[in-house]
Formats: C-alpha cells, sequence, structure tokens
C-alpha cells in the first residue's frame, strides 16, 4: 500500500528538516543536531523509493553526509569542530545535491499521485537550493550583523514552508488515494 | 610567477583544485549530466588563470606556508636573483616572467621551466602547422560527401563547413579555430552521427577551448599530473559531445552512433591544438559507449542545482578561507620552526592600520620578533629576520639591558617638560596594555599614510639606582603606518617615557595631558594667558569575554594580535587653561573669576555662545558643558592663595576626528564679560 508509505516518509522527512533548520545551542552542543536529519531521511528513502524508485539511488550520500555531520557533531561538543576546509565545500556540495535530489523526488511522488504540492515542491527546491548556495560562499555573514540576521530569518522562513508543504502532502497521501507507478 | 616558488605554489593549487574536482566529480557521476562534468572545469580554468595572490591570504590549504617555508629553507643558503628572501612568495601573474640574469640553482630551474613552456608552446605551434599543411594540401571532399555534410547541417539547423580529404587519416576532425574544416579519412563513408558529432564540435566553438587547454598543459608542462587532468577535459569534452548528438538522435540511430564509435579507436590527433577529433584513444572510446548505452534525458531543472555546485566550487576553489594566523613563538631554535615562524609572518599582512599597530605595540610588549616582522616595512625585514636567525630576539622589544632612555618629567601642570633627561631606567609594562592599544594623536598625512604617537602605560619606572617609588609613566614611540602590501608601521622618532613622579599615571584611555597635544591654541588677553589644548586618542580592545573565562573571574585579555583590528573608538580630550596675570586680579576688587571656550565653526566664524556665567556669584564654583554647541566653562571664587589658573577640560568618543579651527573664549569678572579671544593654532608644535 503505496499511500500509506508516502505519509510515513513524508513524516519523517518533515521532522528531518526540522532538525537541519532549527539549531538550539546549550554551549556548544547543538540539541538539535543536524545528523538527525539524515537518519530520518535515510530511514525514510526506502518508504519513498516504493513511489519514486530513484529515491533509493540517495541512500550512500545520505549516509556519507550524516556521518560526516554526526563526527562533526561530537568534536564540536568537545571543543574542536571540524576546520578543513576542503571537506567542508566538498560536504556542501553533496548536501546541496541531496536536497535537491530529494525534493525532485518528493516532487515526482506529488506528480504521480496527482496531489496539488508538486509545483510547491519545485519551487521550495530552487528557493533551498539558492539558499544552501548562499550559505555555503565564503563570506564572513556573522560579522556583518544584518546579513546574519536576514539569512537566520529567510532561514526559518523556509523550514516553515517545508513544514507546511510536506504535511500538506503527507495529509493528502493519507486522505487520498495510493499514487500509481507510471 | 616571478620565481621558482610562485610556479610551485600555482601549480599546487592547480592541482589541488583539480584533485578536488575529481572528488566531486566522481561522487557525482552519474547524477549530474555531461555538460555539467565538463563544465565544472572551468573552476579550473579560473584557478589556471587567476594568480594564487590575488585573494591575499584567503587559502584553500596552508600551501602558501608550505611553500613559504620550504622557500626560506632552501634560499637561505643561496643567492637567488628572483627569490624575495624577505617577502612572500609573489604570484601576481599566472605566466612566467624574467627579469634578470639567474644566480642560484633554484633561478636556472625556474629559467628552466620558462624555456619548457615556450618549448612546448612552439611544439603545438608546429603540430599546428604540420596539420595545417596537411589540410592545404587535401583534396576538396566529393560532391556526395559535401551534400552529406549540408543535409546534416539542415536537419540539425547546424553551420556547415568545407570538407577536405587526407589520406592516412585515421579519423574524421574539425580543423581551425575561425575557419574550421572537416577533415575527413579518404577510405569508406562517414556516418551521418559522425557529422553530426563534429558538427556540434564546430558550432560549440570546441576547437578554441581546446586551444587553451593546450595552453594551460604548456603553462604546467612539468606537472604530470596536470597533464592528466587535462587528458580528462578531453575525455569530458567529448563526452559531453556524444551527449549532445545523442539528445538529436532516436532509437536505431543511437546504436549506430555507438558503432561508428567502435570503428573510431584512434587517439592519434586527440590532443592537437586548435582541433578537435571524435577519437580519442580506446579505452576512451570503451567509456564513451558505456555512457551511449545509459543514456538518459536528464530532467529539467537538474540545471539550476549544477549551477548552484558549481558556484560553491568556484568560490570555494578560487577564494578560499583565511589562513594561519599569527601565534606565540615558543622555540624558535631549529631551522624548520624558524622558517615557519618567519613564512607565517609573510603571509600575515595586516589588513587594517589598527590591525599594525596592536601587532606592533604586541609585539614589542610582549617580545615577539615574529610579530614585529609582519608589520615591518619591507627595508627592515631583512634585519629582523637575520637578527632572529642570529636569535638576537631581545634587541627588538623594549628589554634591552642597560637601554638608556629619554624621559621627559611632568611639570606642576602635568604636562611634559620640554627638557628631557636622559638615563638608564628600568619598568614594568601595564598589565592593562594586554588588554588594549592606544594611539594618541592619529592624523592622516598628505601622502595617505597615519602618524601618532604609540602610548604604553609603564606600572612602575625604576631609576637606575633601584629607587622604587611606586610611579606609573607612559612609554611614547612615535610611528608611522602606511600600506605595503598589507598595513606597515615604522618608527619615525626616539622613544620617550613621559613620566610623573607624583601620581600613578596608567588610565590613559581617555587622555592624558603627560603626553603631548596633537594641536595647541593660544592668546593673550588682557588679563592673562589662555591656551587650549587637543589631544586624540584611538583605542584598540582585545578583551575576549569567551576565553580562559573563570566563573568568579572576568573576560580576559587576548595575547595574540589580531592584523584585521579595528579601532573601539576615537575619543576627542580637550583643555583649556587661563592664567590670569596676579598683578592684575589682586588690584581689582574680585571676587569671582569665569572662564569660557567655545569650539570655531567649521569655517572659522564664531560660535553661538551662551551667557552661562552672567549669574555667577561670589562664593560659587562651578563649571559645565555644553557638547551639541562645543562650549565648555567654569567659574570659582577669587581667594588670595589661588594660583590664578582656571581649567576647563573634558572630552568625548567621535566618529571621525576634526582638529579644532579655532577656539573662541571669554573671560568673565564678577559677573560681566569682560573679554572676548580667539585662540589659534600656536605655531610649531612640538
Amino acid at each position: 500500500m503505496n499511500h500509506k508509505s508516502l505519509a510515513s516518509a513524508l513524516g519523517s522527512i518533515a521532522w528531518g528538516y526540522l532538525f537541519l533548520y532549527i539549531n538550539v545551542n546549550l554551549g556548544s552542543l547543538d540539541i538539535l543536531p543536524d545528523w538527525v536529519c539524515f537518519v530520518l531521511v535515510v530511514k525514510a528513502l526506502p518508504l519513498l523509493a516504493e513511489v519514486v524508485p530513484s529515491a533509493r539511488l540517495l541512500r550512500p550520500l545520505g549516509i556519507l553526509i550524516g556521518l560526516f555531520h554526526l563526527l562533526n557533531w561530537l568534536l564540536t561538543a568537545m571543543g574542536r569542530p571540524i576546520q578543513w576546509y576542503l571537506l567542508t565545500v566538498v560536504v556542501a556540495v553533496l548536501s546541496l545535491y541531496f536536497h535537491f535530489q530529494l525534493l525532485t523526488n518528493l516532487a515526482e511522488a506529488a506528480r504521480l499521485g496527482g496531489y496539488p504540492q508538486e509545483k510547491k515542491i519545485l519551487h521550495l527546491r530552487t528557493v533551498q537550493a539558492v539558499l544552501t548556495t548562499v550559505i555555503a560562499l565564503p563570506v564572513p555573514w556573522e560579522t556583518y550583523v544584518a546579513c546574519g540576521i536576514g539569512l537566520a530569518v529567510v532561514s526559518l522562513v523556509v523550514a516553515a514552508w517545508i513544514w507546511v508543504v510536506l504535511l500538506g502532502l503527507r495529509k493528502a497521501a493519507l486522505s487520498g488515494g495510493a499514487p500509481s507507478l507510471s | 610567477m616571478t620565481d621558482l616558488w610562485g610556479f610551485l605554489l600555482q601549480t599546487l593549487y592547480i592541482s589541488l583544485v583539480g584533485a578536488l574536482l575529481l572528488l566531486v566529480k566522481w561522487m557525482l557521476r552519474d547524477k549530474l549530466t555531461p555538460r555539467w562534468q565538463y563544465g565544472v572545469w572551468s573552476v579550473l580554468a579560473l584557478r589556471v588563470l587567476v594568480p594564487v595572490q590575488t585573494m591575499g591570504k584567503y587559502v584553500l590549504l596552508p600551501l602558501p606556508l608550505w611553500v613559504e617555508t620550504a622557500k626560506l629553507l632552501v634560499e637561505s643558503h643561496l643567492t637567488s636573483s628572483y627569490a624575495d628572501l624577505y617577502g612572500p612568495v609573489d604570484v601576481t601573474a599566472p605566466i612566467p616572467l624574467i627579469a634578470a640574469r639567474p644566480t642560484s640553482i633554484t633561478d636556472w630551474l625556474f629559467l628552466l621551466y620558462a624555456v619548457g613552456v615556450l618549448v612546448t608552446l612552439v611544439w603545438y605551434l608546429l603540430s599546428y602547422l604540420h596539420l595545417r599543411r596537411l589540410v592545404m594540401r587535401g583534396t576538396q571532399a566529393p560532391d556526395e560527401l559535401q551534400a552529406q555534410i549540408e543535409r546534416v547541417g539542415e536537419t540539425y539547423r547546424l553551420d556547415t563547413c568545407r570538407a577536405v580529404v587526407i589520406p592516412g587519416l585515421p579519423s574524421p576532425m574539425v580543423f581551425g579555430v575561425f575557419r574550421p574544416v572537416l577533415a575527413v579519412p579518404s577510405q569508406g563513408t562517414l556516418d551521418d552521427p559522425v557529422i553530426l558529432h563534429e558538427l556540434l564540435h564546430i558550432k560549440h566553438r570546441d576547437a578554441l577551448q581546446n586551444l587553451f587547454w593546450c595552453f594551460c598543459r604548456a603553462l604546467h608542462w612539468c606537472n604530470p599530473f596536470v597533464w592528466y587532468l587535462m587528458n580528462r577535459i578531453g575525455n569530458d569534452m567529448e563526452s559531453l559531445c556524444d551527449q549532445r548528438v545523442l539528445e538529436r538522435l532516436e532509437g536505431e540511430a543511437r546504436r549506430n552512433y555507438g558503432k561508428a564509435l567502435l570503428a573510431m579507436a584512434n587517439d592519434r590527433y586527440a590532443r592537437a591544438p586548435g582541433t578537435t577529433s571524435i577519437s580519442n584513444g580506446g579505452k576512451n572510446i570503451t567509456r564513451r559507449i558505456e555512457a551511449i548505452v545509459r543514456f538518459k534525458q536528464y530532467p529539467k531543472g537538474m540545471a539550476l542545482a549544477s549551477v548552484c555546485v558549481t558556484v560553491i566550487l568556484m568560490c570555494g576553489c578560487l577564494v578560499g578561507t583565511v589562513g594561519k594566523s599569527l601565534e606565540e613563538t615558543s622555540s624558535l631554535s631549529s631551522p624548520l620552526a624558524l622558517a615557519k615562524a618567519i613564512s607565517t609572518a609573510h603571509l600575515t599582512p595586516s589588513t587594517t592600520p589598527a590591525g599594525a599597530i596592536e601587532t606592533y605595540a604586541k609585539g614589542l610588549v610582549h617580545q615577539e620578533a615574529i610579530w614585529l616582522l609582519s608589520v615591518s616595512p619591507a627595508a627592515e625585514r631583512e634585519r629582523i629576520q637575520i637578527a632572529l636567525q642570529n636569535h638576537e630576539t631581545s634587541s627588538h622589544g623594549l628589554f634591552a639591558e642597560n637601554q638608556e632612555w629619554t624621559i621627559y618629567p611632568a611639570l606642576n601642570d602635568g604636562t611634559p617638560s620640554p627638557d628631557a633627561i636622559r638615563q638608564p631606567v628600568e619598568f614594568n609594562i601595564d598589565s592593562a596594555s594586554h588588554s588594549y592599544c592606544v594611539v594618541y594623536n592619529l592624523q592622516e598625512q598628505e601622502d595617505g599614510s597615519l602618524t601618532g604617537l604609540l602610548a604604553i602605560p609603564l606600572e612602575v619606572v625604576f631609576d637606575c639606582y633601584y629607587n622604587d617609588t611606586l610611579t606609573g609613566g607612559i612609554l611614547a614611540i612615535p610611528l608611522r603606518v602606511f600600506r605595503e602590501e598589507g598595513f606597515v608601521v615604522e618608527e619615525t622618532g626616539e622613544r620617550a617615557i613621559y613620566h610623573n613622579p607624583h601620581e600613578i599615571t596608567s588610565d590613559i584611555l581617555y587622555g592624558s595631558w603627560l603626553l603631548p597635544s596633537l594641536e595647541t591654541y593660544e592668546a593673550q588677553g588682557r588679563y592673562g594667558k589662555a591656551t587650549a589644548q587637543f589631544q586624540t586618542v584611538h583605542v584598540i580592545e582585545r578583551i575576549e569575554p569567551t576565553d580562559n573565562t573563570e566563573f568568579f573571574g572576568g573576560p580576559t585579555a587576548r595575547r595574540i594580535p589580531d592584523p584585521d583590528a579595528a579601532f573601539a573608538y576615537a575619543w576627542e580630550n580637550y583643555r583649556a587653561t587661563y592664567v590670569f596675570d596676579e598683578k592684575i586680579i589682586e588690584e581689582q576688587s574680585t571676587k569671582n573669576l569665569g572662564f569660557l571656550i567655545a569650539l570655531c565653526n567649521e569655517d572659522g566664524s564664531l560660535p553661538e555662545i551662551p551667557n552661562v556665567l552672567e549669574s555667577m556669584s561670589g562664593s560659587e564654583w562651578g563649571g559645565g558643558s555644553n557638547g551639541d554647541l562645543g562650549v565648555y566653562w567654569t567659574y570659582r571664587p577669587y581667594e588670595t592663595d589661588w594660583d590664578g589658573t582656571l581649567v576647563v577640560s573634558g572630552g568625548s568618543t567621535t566618529d571621525s576626528v576634526q582638529l579644532p579651527v579655532g577656539y573662541a573664549a571669554q573671560v568673565w569678572w564678577n559677573g560681566e564679560l569682560r573679554e572676548n579671544l580667539m585662540l589659534e593654532v600656536r605655531e610649531n608644535e612640538p
């Protein structure tokens, strides 16, 4: 039964994005760590793959990025965050592709099910890709207070938007029929 | 590139970027389109063309530090005409530039490299000319073939070109950048997809791009990894062309295209400049056929991801992150440690005047010659480096033994005496100097440099007989800050101690009249003399609340200077005095006296002065100010034991220091305005 799997996957992914976009720090420890996002998303990929088979291909990348974030989280807690610039560039690139493709797959799932969220997810994908690119640029955003605040606000808006759209799709999947593979 | 080390740095950078791109391309090999797989090499192209030094101290890895250290270790035993031992490796152009005769082995190696570039370029030119001769001697293609080319061009809406038949040519190729010619073998016929492939090369000017990659290969002819990268770029270019062909074909035509490629497993002219060839070697053909089998149309929207990924890679590879900063030097006994420390100094220029001043001040206070080196002008660096190599570090700080100092003791009014004494003294630096750095009377000069007086508070000053009266003082060092590959500092006069034996003088953050003023204004009035002094204070704070904060303690000062520091604030300090002529005030029935000064307007006109002293009465003391109007006043009753001096002083923070044009002053006597004065700049300000 595909729509149940899709709904379950969407729930996990929505919670995952919450962990990705919201950071609550106790000292140097983030109690909403980014690696949890990848755990939830990777867990959801097989369920999503029942509707969009190519989603399975994201799994190795998701595990790799998740491991990086886990390692960085542990090292940051010990006061030694990863400071290899080249590594952070590579991870930024892989993360951008990962989320882009994930949202593409979710839009495909919405299209197959005939749900109205397809276009919204595609817009979200564009905004998320641009935002990720801007944040990844080698600009010390934190030294420009207005820019830092602006980026934080935009990130929160995007997080809320993702949450609303994914949960809307989940609701549609739960209440609608099973999407068919074409 | 002007020396071997510049070339080494540039080629290592390119290798690093190439390796990074290969890694990312491998990880996204089936995920992003062949367009991206080839297009991402634009990052490498920019890295080849943009010299490493363009981004200043932003780096990808500590490659500049490693190369600089190697340079110092090697060149310190040589006498190179190209390498600058006392400055950082200079890469301001992506091509080799020879400016002098070689004198050392590293110079000869660089010359050999430059000759190699020329030889490679000449070899490419000869290859091109050889091919050109072949094409010129080729016969015009048969009419049927030309018609076939025209038909393919018309079908796929592509520009065509003339074709020539060259005997012995293994596979078709496009020759020429501006007037391309399709060279075809004399045997057999050509399939339409093959012609399509070559016409697509012409459409996208791949021959011109190939010319550029050949140039890159020549520039780094001795780096085998760059040759590997160029081969990969060539392969990706062909794969992209295959993708373009397949996007235009359907069904059986795609399979036939693969068969056509199999028949052309020859790479004889694959890398020739100004050409493109459908065949790039047997192994690569196999790879391309596998890609054809896997061909898919990539979904719309993937272009955005491709662009975003490329932007991140481009900015990351071209800009990088902030390189190694200054550190405390523990032991410089080994040549490697010394070379590394000196390299760090070379590569950590100060980007702000405040950063340069702070680095210089802390270098003096903490006797860190490396910090001094990082902000020293080129003319000074050799001296400091030689002293470091001879382990003569103590001569750079403030604590040389038996050093005589020029001392200006304070007068009764607290200002420095014009007559200095000279004697050995010892002193302790006030620990507060770790938290801030203070410069007095900072002024911009016509040449854009800044001059001022570095003020270091002293906790205790002992004379040579260790008289331990607890007095303070201020060590003042006149200096000039100017731009020279970053901001540098030079001392412009004698270091002096301003010493007041009657009071502890350590608080210098908001001015001290123990130090000279920037400008003095004066006027002689009927009843006495009016003098106004103006002084500025620029402060750099180095308090780091997060460093070693104790539970019951406060923030601690960071010892290491920040080459990018900014001034925390600028303070304008003023003091005005009116010294009454004793005889005059004794002669008249004096009850109370008042003195007021007001800042003149920028155009020199008189300011608006309120009548604040009209209501002063005989027994009152007082004073006040109106900062908005720039008016300050004081008043007091006359007493027989009074020395006849009225003083008004104060200060304020400012965003930009402006030297007062002058001051207007009023003398009030028994509630009446007795005199108006204009105080003007005293000439020959010390």
